[in-house]
């Protein structure tokens, strides 16, 4: 109906003022209105300055349609004005014709042209987004000594490129969907069609789809719409930087989740092996991988329960150490006027706040601050008597067994598991601390990831791809993995 | 979904739930062995035991029968949905208690009794949160390691010429072994938690009867091979003089004192088992709950009304000696035949009248 502020109306000059009004235009100095001469009748564009390439409108927009001769499109009904105009002067690839207004300044803000014509009510949307954005560049927090240096930027549609360029099948497809409330994000599905199963990919668009929150999401509000249990301490989808692995991701029958604006893609769903792999276990040999994984799960147990184990033996269960030992602990320990539990969480608290100082330190400041923390203050504090020696050792390989991790998010996780495990172990000695990681393996084993367990393969068992728990060599890897919908 | 796939993800979780099973039995065999086998039948514990790994074998391919009848709504059907988890629960109780009779004769010896009872049914609480899938994931991938790591522990313990323990094979006679071997037939009673009949996953292919027996009849076995250890370990006069059932179950290990490292995996591994199955009972024991009030099951009162109920027995059994509970353990044949009984039984009998 004209004058409708939802649906567009035949009047250009009523379009063109709910349309200023929607956008704030004069005031808003970012809109951009041109009306001009096309042919018979007279059309207009409107863009976002910045945000289109300025170039392109000129060229493939403004001026085959300026110079169309004076009666071209007299004979043609107006309502098909618009479409006229694409056919016979507008070389633009991507568009698509819309007629609701809610759509139209969403897709303007987005970075897209839109083309309205006097007498049509539909308008026509063209991608010539032209926006500044960051080149690909290589990945922060997923080096590798061997393959790719690519990792993905801010940009959905560079980042989709990316992915195509790797993964050449037919059957790759792209899902636009739009989540958030009155700020949209735009984010993209990405899926092998007939390999991704049908009702994950349903549950993940819906979960997606459902969100109205009303500001910019990034990859991990993303995670947390997807997953299935927001209370866990550990990530359930596994996100990534490198291309190489969001495409190792689709082949494997997971779908990638890209968001416009965040430089990492989601993959779901995933199991809690997948957290633990790295570029590094696929690019070099399959013993070398196989190896790095036992490393890395000998690093989560050592991160995990090496605190609270030294404790539960100081205090309960002491006869576990030689008397030699026994002497040489009791001894250092006799000048530490603290209780040990406290100098145990004082120490691991001190470590984390070194990490997290490190990571939020710029440059080089963050390098010398390992060396003044770690030799200085660790050294000082022995020496003035506040911690014991073989604590200092603990708390430092259990931190190193941490770094292990791959997966920043699980790492935290595990950390904070660890400080449970670590009052356990004060608390009850190993009664204790068996008792609550027999909570904390129930409800790790009891979680799901987009509908497939977490600690699938293992359990429950599941057949598929044989690069989950251990790299095994290629020729026996001859299934994809379990959540697939074809196990060929 | 595919059939196939459906049926694959059925089969899981039902291994996975005759896991949880097995773990359960052989956890209670092992406890109760110790606690009454073993004074009646001293090295021939293991032979008062194999009647209740037989008994758990059948009582699982059983289950296999009469499954979906429980809680559909009836009168009756609730109330066999109540004696199953009124079994569970017991069952849970006896594990429980053995387990905080172990710990205060073992790792905390200095702990108060009710602060260790209230120590562990809290965790088990916790772990019982996430419902009956994790628990029975967790006993598949320790299916394994729980029965490795404990032979691996006992052939590490023992000493030398110790197979010469194991005679005479029938230890105090027949006739005490027999009386042990029947008070053990409880034992057995985790086996019917395989009567539940499971989550929508679980909904596909059912097994065959021998899937569920082999799996619960060999965690059984395992509970009964480690009543071997009384016999292995130490003179079985000095068991006998063990009043404690908690020094029962830690099996007087003589090769503790020289090898502390292995006593204490040995000790652990117990301790999994215990925890793992007491888990697994009250999770059982909270879905036969909900079967018989369904309103119940959302808000999760049905677990908070079966721990406090657990809670209480142990606090009344730490007054009165955990010995209690192990001796109040053939109560729980008694609704057994109640429960095995089939639905199909029943309609002719309520068709004949």
């Amino acid at each position: 109906m004209c004058g409708d502020a939802i649906m567009l109306c035949p009047l250009l000059g009523r379009n063109l003022e709910i349309l200023r009004e929607r956008l704030g235009a004069p005031r808003n100095a970012d809109v951009l209105i041109r009306r001009f001469r096309s042919g018979a009748f007279e059309s207009a564009v409107v863009a976002i300055d910045g945000m289109v390439n300025a170039e392109r409108v000129n060229e493939n927009i403004l001026k085959p349609c300026m110079e169309l001769p004076e009666q071209e499109g007299e004979s043609i009904p107006p309502c098909e004005r618009v479409s006229f105009l694409m056919e016979r002067a507008v070389s633009v690839l991507p568009m698509k014709m819309k007629e609701n207004i809610d759509e139209l300044v969403a897709d303007a803000l987005g970075g897209q042209a839109v083309l309205l014509c006097e007498g049509c009510a539909v308008g026509c949307v063209m991608d010539v987004r032209g926006f500044e954005k960051r080149t690909i560049g290589r990945p922060e927090a997923e080096k590798v000594v061997l393959g790719p240096h690519e990792s993905f930027s801010e940009s959905i549609r560079t980042n989709i490129t990316l992915l195509r360029r790797i993964v050449q099948r037919e059957e790759l497809t792209t899902e636009f969907v739009t989540a958030g409330g009155a700020m949209k994000t735009r984010c993209a599905l990405l899926y092998l069609r007939g390999t991704a199963d049908e009702e994950m990919l349903t549950r993940v668009r819906r979960r997606i789809l459902a969100c109205s929150y009303d500001f910019p999401l990034t990859t991990g509000d993303v995670e947390h719409l997807v997953e299935e249990h927001p209370l866990a301490l550990i990530p359930q989808c596994v996100r990534t930087e490198r291309p190489d692995r969001a495409a190792s991701f689709l082949a494997e029958g997971q779908i990638v989740i890209l968001t416009d604006g965040s430089p990492d893609a989601l993959g779901a769903p995933a199991t809690i092996w997948h957290l633990l792999h790295t570029p590094d276990d696929a690019t070099l040999r399959w013993q070398v991988g196989t190896f790095l994984r036992a490393i890395r799960l000998i690093g989560v147990t050592i991160h995990l329960l090496l605190p609270g184990t030294y404790l539960s033996i100081l205090r309960f269960h002491p006869e576990l150490l030689s008397p030699m030992l026994l002497t040489s602990v009791y001894e250092t320990g006799s000048r530490v006027p603290i209780p040990v539990y406290l100098e145990a969480l004082l120490m691991t608290l001190a470590f984390d706040l070194i990490t997290e100082a490190g990571l939020r330190a710029p440059g080089a400041l963050g390098n010398a601050l390992g060396i003044v923390s770690g030799l200085i203050l660790g050294q000082s504090a022995v020496s003035a008597d506040i911690v014991s020696p073989l604590l200092l050792i603990v708390v430092a390989a259990s931190g190193l067994g941490g770094f292990c991790v791959p997966n920043y998010a699980l790492s935290v996780g595990l950390k904070i598991a660890q400080l449970f495990l670590l009052t356990c172990g004060a608390l009850g000695g190993f009664y204790a601390m068996g008792l609550c990681l027999l909570a904390l393996l129930c409800a790790v084993c009891a979680m799901n990831s987009a509908g497939s367990p977490l600690t699938a393969p293992l359990t429950p068992k599941r057949p598929g791809n044989r690069d989950i728990l251990l790299r095994m060599p290629m020729q026996h890897q001859k299934a994809r993995a379990f959540f697939a919908k074809k196990h060929e | 979904m595919p059939r196939n796939m459906n049926n694959q993800r059925a089969l899981a979780a039902w291994r996975a739930r005759a896991c949880a099973a097995a773990v359960a039995c052989g956890a209670q065999i092992f406890c109760l062995g110790a606690g009454i086998a073993v004074p009646l039948g001293l090295n021939a514990a293991w032979l008062c035991a194999l009647p209740a790994v037989m008994l758990a074998a059948l009582l699982a391919a059983r289950a296999r029968g009469v499954r979906a009848s429980l809680g559909a709504g009836r009168n009756m059907e609730r109330l066999r949905a109540l004696l199953l988890c009124a079994v569970m629960l017991f069952s849970c109780l006896l594990l429980l208690a053995a387990c905080v009779s172990l710990c205060t004769q073992t790792l905390l010896s200095h702990a108060r009794v009710i602060h260790c009872a209230a120590l562990t049914l809290l965790f088990i609480l916790l772990a019982a949160i996430p419902r009956m899938e994790g628990v029975c994931r967790l006993c598949f991938a320790l299916r394994l390691f729980l029965p490795a790591g404990l032979l691996l522990c006992m052939l590490t313990l023992l000493p030398r010429g110790a197979v010469s323990g194991l005679f005479p094979l029938l230890g105090t006679g027949a006739g005490p072994v027999s009386l042990g071997a029947l008070c053990m037939l409880p034992a057995a009673a985790p086996a019917l938690m395989l009567l539940l009949p499971g989550g929508e996953k679980d909904a596909g292919m059912l097994p065959r009867p021998g899937f569920f027996a082999l799996r619960a009849g060999l965690g059984a076995l395992c509970g009964a091979g480690l009543l071997l250890l009384p016999a292995l370990f130490s003179g079985y006069e000095a068991l006998r003089t063990q009043s404690v059932w908690g020094a029962r179950l830690r099996l007087s290990a003589v090769g503790g004192g020289q090898k502390p490292l292995w006593h204490m995996a040995l000790l652990l591994t117990q301790f999994a088992a215990m925890t793992l199955g007491a888990c697994a009972l009250l999770c059982a024991a909270e879905e036969a709950f909900s079967l018989a009030f369904p309103r119940l099951q959302r808000r999760r009162s049905g677990l908070l009304i079966l721990a406090a109920l657990l809670m209480a027995g142990l606090r009344l059994f730490s007054g009165i000696g955990y010995e209690a509970a192990m001796y109040a353990a053939p109560l729980i044949a008694l609704p057994v035949p109640l429960l095995l009984l089939p639905a199909g039984k029943r309609k002719r009998k309520a068709a004949d009248r």
